[in-house]
């Protein structure tokens, strides 16, 4: 994955839930992040289809819970 | 033309850089024009994440003018929040967002305790569809007798009926009600688009009476939902695998038309609605340039490219129409502009549909400065459009009260849509003095013309032949007192700002008295120009509005209502008229009309001074020269 991408998607992180870029690793998941709940997952995730022109199937959504997942998600989708 | 060069296009990841530095700065006003850059750029929902996480970090007094609405939904609205918060920004609105719970709508409505009402939303916004409230049409549509739908869309509409009512009695929030949609593959297709009794026109029948039942009511509104989705592709908004699983319809890239939809409802409910339109002339009201090109080189006319500037004007027309007034910013010399203007067979416009020409050669932000002076209004009220990108961004650094339209001069079809769509211009309802406003204008130049063609002011006054007619507010010009309490900034003694529902109150309390004045003179009629609401308990007759258009101003108009008041007040055993003067920005001009009538100052405040007038020693007279019919 280009790295750049990956940087995307860590920024898109650190918006969605009001964090520093520099405070989201791949390690970043709902586990870390208090803001990262239901809704805001879900945010993320039309997000994420809406910026990389991907498409999530609801059945992945609740598997999507940290920025390594999302970043293979989103290299697997072509995005 | 100028010769700073264009701003360069600017990558996401160096506008928040910018803009960070910005805040670090303490430049709000050059992060905020970051961030509405960034938008522009870039209106998605993954963006919009990006543009709130960025207007979190302005302090609070930058954000704009605070609205809060809430949700009573039927699917979730959640996800197009942020791209609705961020549209909402360009125009100066900061959101408050709620909603309420899922498919609770009915419950929250009743339940006088429910989180609906406690939140006190400025506007509600009912979000819900067909396949939910009607699921016997929506789905099951072949089950069932034309009789049975009947029964089943009446029943709904009862329904309908009785929350409104109940809303309205509860709060006086705005009511904005999602019309339904029609499905894509109506269930017999292709009969169904012939048949009176099928399923598509049994949800545009519904949509009709939603629509009858709304208008009944003071501000209650119909959003065509329909044709919401179907402007953006019915095929495009939907994402039934979300909605099977998530409740969730419409796809993400739909979300951010989802929140335009709303904003084109929030924008004028909140009283963002611009007052003029100023329009450049080359490549923007006709192809090319016609200080170089000739008046017969320009393009203008029934082919394309003339023909898109021909849309544009045809939009802008539909403006004047409707109360817009529109005037023109143009570098050039003036009798190369009107040239244009004047003797070109293929302008829509023509010279009188402008309040206010400036074609010359000083920069536009001092012409609209001078434009807004002019036609007497604020700065705030003008939508510039233009196609030059080094006009737009000074304008946009020197005056960011201005809203600023971006079209593309390699793009003339563009015109016409950036004016449409811009929620600014947006109107729930037009009142008569909307459709003739352009005339009015008109009739104000040759007023001027005939001040200076007399000699002493009473001579004016005189030759005006002004009749004013007063009376107490009715349902009829319930609309137009709202919107003057809403839209008048100058001599506005309190700038209290009321709806319909609100106005409507003051008329049914006994103990107040809600007073519209219309002046009509020999040029024309001026419509509904003044409202004063009074509160008449006891000896004192207080005034918690008095408001003039500007329309009327210097023409003792004020004098001839004070006097109204003064003989109401004394036939009703008072003696005294008491009001507040609460300085604003803007008005300034009143300041001095209490005590130009004889009222003296009796207490002083924070945020403001309050007149007092003894109807004994020192009564309003009224003016001679204008004549006082009463309803």
């Amino acid at each position: 994955m280009a790295e750049n991408t990956l940087d995307e998607i860590r920024q898109l992180v650190a918006d969605t839930f009001g964090l520093e870029v520099a405070a989201v690793s791949a390690e970043t998941s709902p586990e870390t992040v208090e803001a990262w709940e239901s809704m805001s997952h879900l945010n993320l995730m039309l997000a994420l289809e809406s910026r990389f022109g991907i498409s999530i199937d609801p059945s992945e959504i609740p598997t999507l819970v940290s920025v390594q997942a999302i970043a293979d998600k989103v290299a697997s989708a072509g995005g | 033309m100028s010769d700073r060069e264009p701003p360069e296009k600017t990558s996401p990841a160096m506008i928040r850089e910018q803009f960070a530095e910005a805040i670090e700065a303490k430049d709000i006003p050059l992060a905020r024009r970051l961030l509405e850059r960034s938008w522009r750029d870039a209106p998605t929902t993954a963006n919009a994440t990006a543009v709130l996480a960025m207007l979190g970090k302005l302090p609070e007094d930058a954000r704009g003018t605070p609205l809060s609405v809430f949700f009573l939904r039927s699917f979730t609205v959640e996800p197009a929040f942020n791209p609705l918060k961020a549209s909402a920004a360009m125009l100066g609105l900061d959101l408050t967002l709620k909603a309420g719970e899922f498919n609770a709508y009915v419950q929250e409505i009743i339940d006088p305790a429910s989180a609906l009402y406690a939140s006190e939303p400025d506007v509600i916004v009912m979000a819900v569809q067909a396949r939910d409230l009607l699921p016997e049409i929506w789905t099951n549509f072949t089950d069932h007798t034309p009789e049975r739908i009947d029964e089943l869309i009446e029943g709904a509409l009862t329904s309908f009926s009785g929350w409104i009512e109940m809303i309205r009695s509860r709060t006086g929030a705005h009511l904005v009600i999602h019309g339904m949609e029609c499905p894509a593959f109506p269930a017999n297709d292709p009969m169904d688009g012939q048949d009176l009794q099928g399923q598509q026109a049994a949800l545009r029948r519904f949509n009709r009476e939603l629509v009858t039942i709304a208008s009944r009511h003071a501000g209650v509104h119909v959003l065509d939902y329909d044709g919401l989705v179907s402007n953006f592709g019915r095929d495009r908004w939907h994402d039934e695998k979300k909605w099977l699983t998530m409740r969730m319809p419409v796809a993400a890239d739909a979300l951010v038309a989802l929140a335009d939809g709303w904003l084109r409802f929030l924008a004028p409910l909140a009283g963002r609605s611009a007052k003029c339109l100023v329009c450049d002339l080359d490549n923007t009201m006709w192809g090319g340039i016609i200080g170089e090109d000739g008046p017969d080189g320009i393009a203008l006319g029934p082919e394309y490219p003339g023909a898109a500037f021909q849309q544009f004007q045809r939009v802008a027309l539909d403006l004047y129409n409707q109360g817009v007034v529109l005037a023109i910013c143009s570098k050039n010399n003036h009798e190369d502009g009107m040239e244009g203007i004047r003797n070109h067979p293929g302008m829509l416009l023509g010279e009188k549909h402008f309040a206010s020409v400036r074609i010359n050669w000083q920069d536009k932000v001092a012409n609209l400065r001078e434009i807004a002076a002019e036609l007497n209004i604020g700065i705030d009220s003008l939508v510039f459009i233009d196609d030059n990108p080094v006009e737009r961004e000074m304008v946009r650094e020197m005056l960011p009260e201005v809203t600023v339209l971006d079209i593309d001069e390699h793009d003339p079809l563009g015109h016409a849509r950036a004016v449409r769509e811009c929620p600014r211009f947006a109107r729930l309802a037009l009142s008569e003095d909307d459709r003739r406003r352009g005339q009015m204008y008109a009739e104000q130049r040759q007023r001027s013309e005939l001040q200076s063609a007399v000699t002493s002011m009473e001579d004016y006054y005189r030759s005006l032949e002004m009749v004013a007619t007063i009376g107490m507010v009715d349902d009829a010009r319930l609309p137009r007192v709202a919107q003057l309490t809403q839209k008048t900034n100058q001599l506005n003694m309190t700038t209290r700002r009321y709806s319909e529902q609100e106005i409507a109150a003051f008329a049914a309390d006994p103990d107040a008295r809600v007073y519209w004045i219309n002046v009509r003179d020999r040029f024309g009629d001026n419509g509904v120009v003044g409202v004063m609401i009074v509160r008449t308990e006891g000896e004192t007759w207080a005034f918690d509005t008095f408001l003039m258009s500007c329309r009327v101003i210097g023409r003792t108009v004020e004098t001839a209502m004070l006097a109204t008041v003064t003989e109401d007040a004394l036939a009703a055993g008072a003696t005294r008229l008491a009001g507040w003067f609460l300085p604003t920005r803007k008005n300034a001009p009143a300041e001095a009309i209490y005590a130009d009538h004889g009222f003296k100052k009796t207490e002083e405040s924070d945020d403001g001074s309050r007149w007092e007038l003894d109807l004994a020693t020192s009564p309003v007279d009224a003016p001679e020269w204008i004549q006082r019919d009463r309803t």
